[in-house]
This record gives structure tokens, sequence and C-alpha cells, in this order.
């Protein structure tokens, strides 16, 4: 499936990213990504995250290839979750490099907007100089709505976009 | 990434930035969520409010593992945890200090009408790592907490009387805990209300102001007896304009005080109130307040529930050593001279009026007003706590540390709107009353 515009926009902005996973006991993993990158309008989606950060995420996608990932914008809270199956884990590439940067660069600079200090707001995103990154890759399966309040959860269908009255679900996330 | 205590993260646990929670369905779909606070209960276990049913709840309901990510707010270091759900709390002390603490984030995010709790969700803390290390260096602490414990302790476990230890109480909370604006109530168990004994810190002092248990951060740290503390001051529960309306609106509200309003920061951004606990009764509260958010932490909430614990020690020695023995011998006599004064008592409130102005009701008002009369009638000047315990004008409740600190808040009141009529201590048990004109006493 293509995402809709609005969840692209969502994603390509200020957001705070998480990646869960879990292991074969179902006991969950998760970790901080440091920015999305989407692929034919959202056919695929590959985050970036730090090896070292992520042993056991990396470990358990790489066994079983159960994603979950959510992305807040740091401005309003708004948020989406996406699932999918069959991710893996992939090096990172050149594009995935540029986009890193330029997510690390937006929403940096969207908290220290907002009035977060300025070292507080680069420190939440840096990274190690010798950073080790990769990227996981997968194909989203489903799209749910998950700004704080009532609405949150609901499964997004397919010709609904994410700022539509949660009056029909289609599921719960 | 390394293994750490629980407690050594407590800064990151105060909600001042979003964690995320990670679950799992029962068929092995994992599922990622932004909550807004994991609460520290012990070094074993957190708590993670419940707002509304979510993906979140499902999953533990069915399988009870989560991890949680959590970042310091100060330093950008990233932990953790690995927990196991066990029950919900659905009400008592855990479900209030996470209802008021959630009050104060929602406000802070601008989501007050989202954030209301249905239940504190009570985890196992089966480990706890640290994922990435502090990036920036702590901030220094506000005030060096256990070094003025250490200095403020002995005093107060010195304190002869009540009166010497409110003062000890709140010179240590402006110059050892560096909290400069404070209020010191004390419980009425049998009337079921809190009065304001001393404050520090306000244009007004708000001596012998009274609030309901659960109202405010204040009533419901007595009702609950744990404390309540506000990182960003909220409207949910600021006192002012809501508590005195509930107090007019109280069926009591005839007994209560209701003209002299609670002091209060008109901006107040960070707010904690502690409980004075005797066993497992009230004795009072301690309360502070600042204009800075999150100014009161983890660590500032055990100091003070430290000092509290031996403030309430302290109390409860003091009312136990008996009143120094009053004789006769030690009648003395005032000079009064100039314009009498003008002292009207309403027996219906005990409220009294002086020179048209009131000045204050209830069990202090009934004091004042046996202190009178009693000088009328006999020109004495001197009188015993124990004399008043057992005059049946005054109503006293049953613990005894009552009529001193109501003796407490009627010297200190009488020391704000009066010029002519004073209390002052005359040794241990034992007080002056101190008139620079003649009364005359009406009663309609």
């Amino acid at each position: 499936m293509s995402l809709d515009p609005v969840v692209l926009a969502l994603l390509a902005g200020p957001v705070a990213i998480s990646v869960a996973g879990r292991n074969a006991e179902l006991r969950p993993s998760v970790a901080h990504a440091y920015g999305c990158r989407a692929v034919e309008d959202g056919k695929l989606l590959r985050l970036f995250v730090l090896r070292e950060e992520t042993r056991q995420l990396l470990a358990d996608i790489t066994a079983n290839g159960e994603v979950a990932t959510v992305y807040s914008d740091v401005r309003s809270f708004r948020s989406v979750q996406i699932k999918g199956h069959g991710a893996r884990i992939v090096p990172s590439d050149a594009a995935d490099v540029a986009r890193r940067a330029a997510h690390y660069r937006i929403t940096a600079e969207e908290l220290v907007a907002l009035g977060y200090p300025s070292a507080l707001a680069h420190g939440y995103f840096s990274v190690p100089a010798r950073a080790d990154f990769v990227t996981i890759e997968f194909a989203p399966r489903d799209v749910f709505r998950q700004t704080p309040g009532p609405g949150a959860g609901d499964k997004l269908a397919e010709g609904t976009t994410l700022d539509q009255s949660p009056d029909k679900k289609a599921g719960v996330a | 990434m390394s293994a750490v205590s629980l407690t050594a993260l407590r800064a990151a646990l105060e909600g001042a930035i979003p964690s995320e929670i990670a679950t799992c369905d029962a068929l092995g779909t994992p599922n990622v969520s932004v909550i807004s606070d994991v609460h520290y209960v012990d070094t074993d276990h957190v708590a993670i409010s419940y707002q509304f049913f979510s993906k979140t709840r499902a999953n533990i309901l069915a399988n009870p593992h989560a991890t949680v990510l959590l970042k310091h707010p100060n330093t950008c270091a990233q932990y953790r945890l690995q927990l196991t759900y066990l029950r919900t709390e659905l009400a008592g002390p855990l479900f209030e200090t996470m209802r008021a603490k959630l009050a104060g984030i929602a406000s802070h995010e601008g989501m007050s009408g989202i954030f209301h709790l249905l239940g504190a969700d009570i985890y196992h803390v089966d480990g706890a790592e640290i994922v990435r290390g502090d990036l920036l260096p702590l901030p220094p602490p506000h005030a060096p907490l256990l070094a003025a414990l250490r200095q403020t302790l002995p005093k107060v476990r010195a304190a002869r009387d009540l009166d010497g230890l409110v003062a000890i109480l709140l010179e240590a909370l402006r110059s050892e805990f560096r909290l400069p604006h404070v209020m010191l109530l004390m419980a009425d168990d049998a009337c079921d209300r809190l009065y304001t004994v001393a404050s520090q810190g306000y244009p007004e002092s708000g001596v012998g102001a009274e609030i309901l248990p659960g109202q405010g951060v204040i009533g419901v740290a007595a009702r609950e007896r744990t404390p309540i503390r506000i990182t960003h001051a909220t409207r949910d529960y600021l006192y002012g304009r809501a508590i005195r309306d509930a107090l007019r609106a109280s069926p009591m509200a005839a007994q209560l005080e209701t003209e002299i309003p609670l002091p209060g920061l008109p901006d107040s951004g960070s707010q904690i109130a502690v409980p004075i606990l005797g066993g497992q009764d009230l004795l009072g509260i301690i309360y502070a307040e600042s204009p800075e958010a999150g100014r009161f932490g983890y660590d500032e909430e055990d100091a003070l529930m430290i000092l509290a614990a031996e403030a309430a020690a302290a109390m409860r020695q003091i009312s136990a050593e008996a009143d120094d023995v009053f004789t006769a011998d030690d009648l003395a006599t005032s000079t009064e001279s100039g314009t009498p004064l003008l002292v009207r008592h309403y027996p219906a409130d005990d409220s009294v009026f002086i020179d048209d102005e009131y000045v204050i009701k209830g069990v202090a008002g009934a004091i004042l007003w046996f202190l009178l009369t009693e000088h009328a009638r006999s020109g004495r000047v001197e009188f015993s706590n124990k004399e008043l315990r057992l005059a049946p004008q005054i109503r006293l409740p049953e613990f005894s540390e009552n009529l001193e600190a109501r003796l407490i808040l009627l010297r200190r009141r009488l020391a704000e709107r009066s010029q002519v009529l004073a209390l002052d201590k005359a040794g241990r048990g034992r007080f002056r009353l101190n008139l620079s004109r003649p009364v005359q006493l009406i009663e309609p």
C-alpha cells in the first residue's frame, strides 16, 4: 500500500520516531529511530537506528520480521502508528544518510523554536561521532491514528486520511 | 548498555518528556505508543497512567510484558525498562498522586480536557538499562537537601513547644531548603478541616484560612495522606477561588473560615504538599510552591517527607509533655488607657470583630472571647493552656496539639490585625494578654 499524503507529510516533518519488535516469547523490544525515509509514496519505509542501541530489536526483527513504528509530531503530538510484517535489516545507503541529516536538523530546530534549550533540543537527536547506523526496511500494512485522546488507535482504512473524524472505526491499535 | 537501579533513573520518571511503551498482542503483533507518565513507585515497581482503553491496554491484559523507553529531561540520557504488568489501582494514594501529576503534565501539554486518569497500572520492573549515557551535565541541585536535613532535624527534635517548632520549620524551609513560598497547615480531625497556622513569602499571610480535605493540592494530600506534587501547576488543582467556593457551599459553611483567603502565588509553576503524619493520624500539611515549573522532584518530595515525619514526632512529644501548673500567685494585671476598643462576639459561630473589623471565628474566636471576658471579670492577663482546655465555652477537639496550633494562629492573626490587642508567650504552656486600651465587650 502507498501512504496518504498527510501521513507522508507527517513522516517528513519534525517527528520523534520509535520502533518496536518482539521476541519468540512475545516480549517487546523498543528503540528510538533517527529519521525515516518513504520510498515510492510509502510502499516501503526505511528507518535509521543505531546498532548499539538496538541489539535486541535487531535480533527480534531478524528472527520474525514483525515491526511497529510510531511517529509523533513534536509540535502538536499528532501521531501515527505504522505496522508491518517481513521487516528486514539492511545497510544504510546515501539517501538514508542525507535524510537522517535533514531529520536531525528540522526536528532539533523545531524544538528550539518551541522553547527547548538548544543543547537539549540537539542532544536528544544527536548521535556519536562514529555512529554505526543500520536501516530497518518494511512495507506498511496498517496505519493507525495515534494522537493522544479519543480516536487514538483507530485504524486508518484505505481512502481515509489522518485528519478525518474517527467515527468509523476499522480497528484499534 | 549497562544495568542500573530504577531509583537512579527517577528524574526520567517525572513526565517531563514523553516516553514510549512497546507491547505485543497474543498473536505476536507488536505495538508502540507514546505515553506521558511512567511513575516511580519503589525500587522494583513503576505505575503507568491508564487514561483510555487503547491497544496498549488490550495487549498488557493479554500478554503482561512491556518495554519502556525513557529520556532524562536534562542530560538527554536514555533508559529502557523491561516490565511485567501486575494490576490496576482505581483509587487510593498512588492513584491520586498520579492523577495530580497527570493534570500538571496535561496542562503543560495543552491537553487538560483529554488526560483523565482511569487507573494506575502497576508493573514489576524486571530490568533497567542505560541505552545512552548522559550527554549533558546535570544542573546543580536547587538546594543541598541532605545537608538541609542534617542541619534541620536536630533543631526540630529540640523544639520545646509548637510555636517554636513552627518557627524552626519556616526558617529551615526558607534558608536550608531554599523554599521561599511555604505554608504550614494543621489538621482538625474532629471538624474535618485544615487551617493555616503560618506562612511565608506571600503579601498576605492567610493565617487562619481553612481548607477542606480533597480540595486542591493540599486537600488531596490531606485526604489521601500522601504527598501530592504538581510539576506544572494547573487549574485543575489551583485552590484560590474554587476552594473558597467549596468552603462556602459546604453544609458546614457556618463553622468554616470563609473570610480569610488562602495565600497563593498568582503564577504558580510548581506545587507540593506533604502530609505530617503521626501514625495514621493526619497532624498537618507542609506546602511549598514556586513560580518555576518542574521545581519539585522526587528528591524534594523525599526530603520534605523526612522533615514532616520528624515534625510529627516532635508535635507528639510536645503534646505529651504536661503544661506547667498555673497558680493564682501569677495573677498580673495590665495598664490600659484611651478610648475603649469595641469587641463584638457572635456566639452562633464564635466570630469576633474588633472595631467592626472581622478577626477570626471558630475555636480561635471562642478562645479570644474567653480571654477577654475573663479579663473583664477578674482583671487577669495571664492564662494557661490547661484552663483553656478545661473551659466549657471552648469546644476543643480531642487532640491537644490543636489548642497550641489555634493559639499560634490566633497570636499571628492578632499581630496582623490589631495594634492594641496581642497575645504573648509567658513561659511554657502559658501566655499573656496584652492590651494597650480598655476593651468594651459586646455580645448581641
